[in-house]
């Protein structure tokens, strides 16, 4: 084994382990975590899923653990953009804040930070805690956890407005923070709900959130889940989502990943039992010298089962973005429909995108799909436009935003999606005399 | 209000326009025809403003301005209007809206005010009444998913609505069955005024039984070889091109 205090991030665990959250079985998980990082160290490009995408840079940053750092009230003033009709959350660089959150949640659903529920009965969550998961970013946040939410509805609940999960992130001298959110959701037989998990960054901010989220939809129980990622142009964030689904469940995630100086998402999804369903859509926008990786891998355990992949990226400037999709079907797991669908926007030569399908096919009763494009604006496109009188920059933005809206027009409540679109223009240039041309405006 | 002046174009390294000349006044119907490969797509082409044709001599005056200065949106601001031969599908950017931008930037141009949500609706849906296109073609994407001869009338509906001073119409028959021809050659004709130029370019003169030009020329090798009226174009069809080519020559 390593020199465990010269390993990134591990060496500070001493330092903070007095402050987490959890009695001597969670200690053990947490000493293991550890233990696992030390054998088999954190990817390195030699690692297929990281070949584009090298975390040396963040391995070598000095960062502060989220529960040592301090944080002025004051700071946090005026930072009231997300007023969705949702029943709330706020994170401020990852300490749950109850003074900006709303606590009236409707019978049937009961939400804990993690802290709290870890401190009550840590090992009725152990199938969440103790999953193995092959990601070193994944350990850490099992060895540092500490804030969170525990997400429970329980059987037959459906729950009308959506939760919102705001986590903000600011600027904080002279170390940026580090953060490693944990989120559990738990859908009852039949239960049905939406949440929103929003990464913020505040201008300035350079820090650093590793999430790891956890979704178990019960027999015919119903989740959609929204990640949007706005990132702040010097900001990392990594997650690691595993979603497990059961007879007749449903599961939908929309990623919106805007800018970040290195953004990863990995998202496993495993259908093991019959007609559940799964979709996952994706809109990446990037600039500058961002780099947003998505790898998605949706696992077909059992028959009649269906997954729906549909990622777009746009990036301008020497941005990056991957997209990795897998689709595995198990051997026997016959009468399965998987799609994916990779599409790309570049809108400089210097901006790159790598799309890789993987499919792995065990049985002969399936109905695949897959296919991936890569272009720039169409150039009869944009002539069309202008010949009608709209200015060249007006018609580059609607043709980018068009491409967009169709991830954006996926996402099914009306405020949310407002709330993307308004993101997704306000990267755009000219973005009021495009507003009025999109479908959802008629 | 358009002077086309020995006009030479040119697509990479192939000359297409030789020398054209072509005066249009106000109130006039100009048909250009020509065999296939004759230039008649390039000019619509450059008298719009699409990139990718190199001018290499001559001019182009539009109402007494230099239009190959100007960028296409300038053009259209200014009045002219090209109906696509092939328009385009652009999923996602709704096809009122455009039209709305598109009038509105013109009515800017002219220091006129925007026109209000509800006079612009009655607008729009007095002249689909007479392109007869219903209610859907609101809602829907710019061309998604219309047929060919949807495209066609959408393009007419178009002029109607932006009311441009010359109007080019880059074989707006082709592709075009009987039916559909009467309709968008109702619109060409509801388009005809005194203040206004409309110059045809096609390939067959079937829609000029239903649009009578004032003028029929002939375009061959990137000049216009033969001019005359409306029974040139009788004669056209009747005889084909060879002897005008030959006429030419001699």
């Amino acid at each position: 084994m390593n020199d465990m205090a010269s390993i990134p991030f591990v060496g500070e665990f001493r330092q903070v382990e007095g402050h987490l959250p959890g009695g001597a079985w969670v200690t053990k998980l947490r000493e293991a975590a550890l233990a696992r990082i030390g054998e088999q160290g954190f990817p390195t490009r030699r690692n297929e899923h990281w070949k584009y995408t090298d975390v040396s840079a963040l391995l070598k940053a000095e960062f502060i653990p989220a529960p040592l750092a301090s944080m002025p009230e004051a700071f946090f003033q005026g930072v009231q953009r997300f007023e969705l009709d949702c029943h709330q959350l706020v994170f401020l660089n990852g300490v749950f804040r109850p003074n900006l959150s709303s606590n009236s949640l409707p019978a049937g659903l009961t939400v804990k930070t993690l802290a709290a529920a870890i401190e009550e009965d840590a090992e009725a969550l152990q199938p969440f805690l103790a999953r193995e998961r092959d990601s070193a970013f994944a350990a850490l946040n099992t060895a540092f956890m500490h804030e969170g939410v525990l997400i429970e509805a329980a059987p037959g609940t459906v729950l009308e407005k959506p939760l919102h999960l705001v986590f903000l992130s600011a600027a904080h001298e002279p170390q940026p923070v580090v953060t490693h959110p944990r989120i559990i959701v738990r859908a009852g037989r039949a239960a049905a709900l939406r949440f929103i998990e929003s990464h913020l960054g505040l201008e300035g901010a350079r820090n650093f959130t590793n999430v790891v989220t956890d979704v178990l939809a019960e027999q015919g129980a119903q989740v959609r889940q929204l990640r949007l990622i706005e990132a702040a142009a010097d900001e990392s964030h990594i997650a690691n989502i595993h979603a497990e689904l059961r007879r007749d469940a449903v599961f939908v995630n929309h990623q919106v990943c805007i800018g970040g100086k290195l953004v990863r998402n990995d998202i496993r999804v495993d259908l093991v039992e019959e007609n559940a369903s799964v979709a996952l859509n994706g809109l990446v926008l990037a600039n500058g010298s961002e780099h947003v990786d998505n790898h998605l891998d949706v696992r077909h355990m059992a028959p009649r089962t269906q997954s729906d992949q549909a990622y777009r990226c746009i990036l301008d400037g020497r941005a990056r973005a991957v997209f990795n999709g897998r689709v595995y079907i198990a051997p026997r797991a016959q009468k399965i429909e998987a799609n994916q669908a990779s599409n790309n926007l570049l809108l400089s030569k210097l901006a790159e995108i790598d799309t890789k399908p993987e499919l792995e096919i065990y049985a002969d009763d399936v109905k695949c799909s897959h296919g991936a494009t890569v272009g720039q604006l169409d150039e009869n496109m944009l002539f069309y436009l202008r010949s009608r009188g709209v200015d060249a920059d007006t018609a580059r933005s609607l043709l980018i935003y068009a491409f967009a809206d169709e991830i954006i027009r996926r996402i099914g409540i009306a405020s949310v999606r407002a709330a993307v679109e308004a993101a997704v223009l306000g990267r755009l240039p000219d973005a009021d005399s495009i507003r009025h041309f999109t479908m959802e405006a008629s | 209000m358009l002077k086309i002046d020995n006009l030479h174009a040119r697509v990479e390294d192939k000359e297409i326009l030789r020398g054209l000349n072509l005066e249009v006044k106000p109130g006039e119907v100009h048909a250009i025809m020509g065999p296939n490969g004759s230039g008649k797509s390039t000019l619509s082409n450059v008298l719009a403003g699409r990139d990718g044709y190199e001018i290499t001599a001559g001019s182009v005056r539009y109402l007494d301005k230099d239009l190959l200065e100007m960028a296409p949106e300038e053009r259209a601001r200014e009045g002219v209007f090209l109906a696509f031969q092939y328009p385009v599908e652009i999923p996602g950017v709704n096809n009122v809206y455009l039209l709305k931008a598109g009038l509105n930037a013109m009515r800017a141009h002219r220091g006129e005010e925007e026109l209000d949500a509800a006079d612009f609706l009655m607008l729009v849906r007095e002249k689909m009444k007479l392109m007869q296109m219903d209610e859907s073609f609101l809602k829907r994407g710019v061309n998604e998913g219309f047929s060919g001869g949807e495209k066609k009338r959408n393009e007419i509906l178009q002029m109607l609505v932006l009311e441009p001073k010359l109007c080019i119409l880059d074989e707006t028959d082709s592709g075009l069955d009987i039916d559909a021809l009467k309709v968008v050659s109702q619109g060409v004709n509801a388009s005809r005024a005194a203040d206004r130029a409309i110059v045809m370019i096609t390939h067959y003169q079937r829609l000029l039984n239903y649009v009578e030009p004032d003028f029929v020329h002939v375009l061959y090798q990137g000049r216009i070889i033969k001019s005359g009226d409306k029974s040139l174009a009788l004669e056209l069809e009747e005889r084909g091109y060879e002897w005008v080519v030959q006429e030419a020559a001699a």
